[in-house]
């Protein structure tokens, strides 16, 4: 995997995310388009370069974000989408080998249900925070209802995100082994 | 062959002490993660220019789609707005309680500053309601240093009583207007200074005031006697009250009336510049070294009846 590519689509993609945030928003869900990378990263890299990949995004997503606090400025808090991203990247990981890896359709799915699994680390960790008394502004129930619906909305922009990120792949190392949408299985 | 290389640890490794710490940072509580903000401030700072010339292009391409306010929405921020401005408004309220708590303790410290007393502000938690009498139960024992005979005290100046029993969590604070208490000797302050007070004699006459006869002076410059009138001030100048209580205030008078078996004598009603059987806070005078406080007063001038 080549790592200055990746830096710099996870750059202009960290912009897009934080640009666009409000542009897409459909309420309070919201798609992520480091997630949806890091999805892409998992599907075609080699898994120790997708399990690091994923980590790296997950925790630019913990810097980037900050959590609203019940009284004052909103914190940052290390680890929550670090760690789902990795659990995100060991989902997809087990499930590509049993799927149409080289579709564009496979990515969509996998996205889905890889930003599900991060998503729910991130509810569970934030949970916890908040059991141990963190003046955390944060409603589990429904906070994670609104973590599916952006792991949808996710999969949904993996279709179109996936088209340009194939398009680039031989850049980022992985010709022959990413997805395909043109192509059928070999 | 084993080179430095080979010692060095693997990515694996790598990964899994890095999960370990990221847990770690995850479940700590998130006041000892302030540190971060740092980093994090650095990342949005680093991905400040491009994702703010995204908003600049998306923002007029997206603006003719926008819905409006959803009502449901801005029904939220409304009450939580208001739950704000109540949660601002309790803290308000609880910011004046500790400036004026503050302020009676400095007025109390300012009294006497060079007695050894420390000011321990307590709540009032019951009271002893029998026929004759009625203690204050106080929530400030021997945990905070009160002892028997300890001074109370309400709004910086104003003598409650004295601390009669002292329990471990609690003391009983019996107010001078109880009929318990017995007499003092007090000074009617006639002018500023100490030799304008005029000496008197005061008993708990129930409804909360006390009474009592008053020394009759000369006033041998106008050549008449001193007179008392209602609103001067009356003190507390009692050798059998610890040093730490000389001086605070009794009350005010209220009645001024001749004494019904000499006439040349008034007999003077003083009433406490708060009613003490309603107070809710008092703050205890409690001697840093309590012999010394009882001996000062018998070592100070001669200020006896």
């Amino acid at each position: 995997m080549n790592w200055p590519v990746f830096a710099i689509i996870a750059y202009l993609l960290l912009g897009l995310e934080r640009g666009l945030r409000d542009a897409l928003a459909i309420g309070p869900v919201q798609p992520s388009f480091l997630l949806a990378l890091g999805a892409y990263i998992a599907l075609s890299a080699p898994p120790m370069h997708a399990v690091w990949a994923c980590l790296v995004l997950g925790l630019t997503l913990d810097l980037t974000g900050g959590w609203p606090m019940l009284a004052g400025a909103a914190q940052p808090l290390i680890g929550p989408y670090a760690l789902g991203a990795v659990l995100m990247a060991q989902v997809i990981l087990t499930l590509r080998g049993k799927l149409v890896r080289h579709h564009l359709a496979t990515l969509s799915v996998l996205t889905l249900f890889g930003v599900i699994a991060a998503q729910l680390v991130v509810v569970v960790l934030l949970s916890i925070q908040k059991l141990t008394g963190a003046p955390v502004a944060f409603q589990p129930g429904s906070e994670l209802l609104v973590r599916i619906g952006s792991a949808a909305y996710t999969a949904v922009l993996a279709l179109p995100l996936g088209l340009l990120l194939i398009a680039i792949a031989p850049l980022l190392g992985f010709a022959g082994s990413g997805p395909r949408p043109w192509q059928r299985r070999s | 062959m084993a080179g430095p290389l080979s010692r060095r640890p693997s990515a694996r490794t790598l990964l899994r002490i890095s999960l370990v710490l990221l847990f770690v940072m995850a479940i700590v509580p998130m006041r000892f993660t302030r540190w971060t903000t740092g980093f994090a401030d650095v990342a949005v700072t680093v991905s400040a220019p491009v994702s703010n010339a995204i908003r600049w292009v998306s923002d007029p391409l997206t603006r003719p789609f926008r819905r409006s306010a959803d009502p449901a929405l801005a029904e939220q921020y409304l009450q939580e707005l208001e739950v704000a401005r109540q949660r601002s408004l309790d803290l308000d309220l609880k910011v004046r309680e500790l400036e004026r708590l503050v302020f009676e303790l400095q007025r109390g410290a300012e009294l006497t500053p060079e007695l050894g007393v420390q000011q321990v502000a307590a709540p009032v938690i019951g009271r002893f309601s029998e026929a004759s009498s009625s203690a204050l139960q106080v929530r400030a024992g021997a945990g905070r240093d009160v002892v028997e005979n300890a001074v109370a005290v309400v709004e910086g100046l104003q003598l409650l009583g004295r601390v009669e029993r002292v329990t471990g969590a609690w003391c009983v604070v019996r107010p001078i207007t109880d009929d318990a208490a017995g007499g003092l000797m007090a000074l009617v302050m006639t002018g500023e200074d100490l030799d304008s007070g005029i000496q008197c004699r005061l008993e708990p006459a129930g409804g909360g005031r006390l009474e009592g006869p008053a020394t009759w002076v000369f006033d041998e410059t106008r050549r008449a006697p001193v007179e008392i009138t209602v609103g001067m001030t009356v003190r507390l100048r009692d050798e059998t009250w610890p040093r730490s209580a000389q001086m605070l205030i009794v009350g005010e008078v209220v009645e001024v009336s001749p004494a019904p078996d000499e006439p040349t004598r008034t007999v003077i009603t003083v009433a406490p510049t708060v009613p003490l059987q309603r107070v809710s806070e008092v703050v205890l005078r409690v001697p840093i070294d309590p012999q010394e406080d009882d001996e000062a007063v018998g070592a100070g001038e001669d200020g006896s009846p």
